[in-house]
């Protein structure tokens, strides 16, 4: 656990009472959250000091287990290819006639949902793309949801990865996407049974 | 071991599915913010280092610090409005 910084010595003096509460709360927020996934304390700890030159700016990111992620993911990838082809019946090579597509972002992960026409019996045919998400373990798995009133409300389809490369999945959404302020990809923790967004569209 | 003990005093799970949320909410505004922003925050909230420790970590005068802090939170405000 870290020790919080006081807010007094991070921001001194504001003269405006009703700025200095909105910053505290942020501040609060910020303790609260804790670190983003992707930065350790150590990693922030112990970074050599970075040069101020453009924008080249970043904290190295965590990359801790990636090789055997990705000799695991070789072998679940063919799984899920396969897994795929065999439960999409017969269009499941069928190509999506994009109608639109929404981008989804999150902290060292993102993706996008292509959306097709409406079939004859009023489903939306998707594609689900994402990447930087990493593999869980079992009882877990991610959730696309779509979001109303700043929550996710409907599940779309759930689905594993293999690691954090580029992983296609095809979906179906029977729901009037108009109703629906955009969409989250949620992962459920199965031994906790809660839930963690980790990819989001962009408000509209 | 997928069975779950739930102790009385802890959160229930949708209170956790909240706070989940902020946080992540939280941490996707922190990575929209500029680089020169984002990095001081992360030094001074995570890295357990002073004011004064990230101007020199980072080779910059305090003075510039201070206002990135600020600046940083000022904005990361805006971005979380819906939430504060």
């Amino acid at each position: 656990m870290t020790r919080p910084p006081d807010f007094d010595d991070l921001v001194g003096a504001v003269d405006d009472p009703a700025e200095r509460a909105r910053l505290e709360r942020v501040h609060q927020l910020l303790v609260e959250a804790g670190p983003p996934p992707d930065l350790t304390t150590s990693a922030a700890a112990k970074t050599a000091p970075a040069e101020e030159r453009g924008n080249v700016f970043r904290l190295p990111r965590r990359r801790l287990g990636l090789a055997l992620v990705l000799i695991g993911a070789t072998l679940v990838a063919a799984f899920a290819v396969g897994y795929l082809a065999g439960n999409s019946g017969s269009d499941s090579n069928e190509a999506i006639q994009v109608e639109d597509t929404v981008a989804l972002t999150g902290s060292g992960a993102g993706g996008q949902i292509d959306i097709g026409a409406k079939d004859n019996d009023g489903n939306l045919p998707m594609l689900l793309t994402v990447h930087g998400l990493r593999k869980l373990r079992n009882g877990d798995y991610y959730r696309l949801a779509l979001v109303k009133n700043g929550k996710p409300i409907v599940t779309c389809g759930t689905f594993n990865v293999a690691g954090k490369q580029e992983t296609a999945i095809k979906m179906l959404a029977a729901y009037d996407l108009e109703n629906f302020e955009g969409w989250v990809v949620m992962l459920w923790h199965g031994r906790t049974r809660d839930e963690t967004p980790v990819l989001q569209s962009r408000p509209a | 071991m997928e069975g779950v003990e739930e102790k009385a005093d802890v959160d229930t799970p949708a209170e956790r599915a909240e706070s989940g949320w902020v946080a992540w909410r939280v941490h996707a505004a922190l990575a929209d913010l500029p680089d020169s922003e984002r990095v001081v925050l992360e030094l001074a909230y995570w890295g357990e280092r002073s004011q004064s420790e990230i101007a020199e970590f980072l080779g910059i005068p305090l003075g510039t610090v201070k206002t990135r802090t600020r600046t940083g939170l000022a904005r990361l405000a805006d971005m979380l409005e819906d939430v504060l």
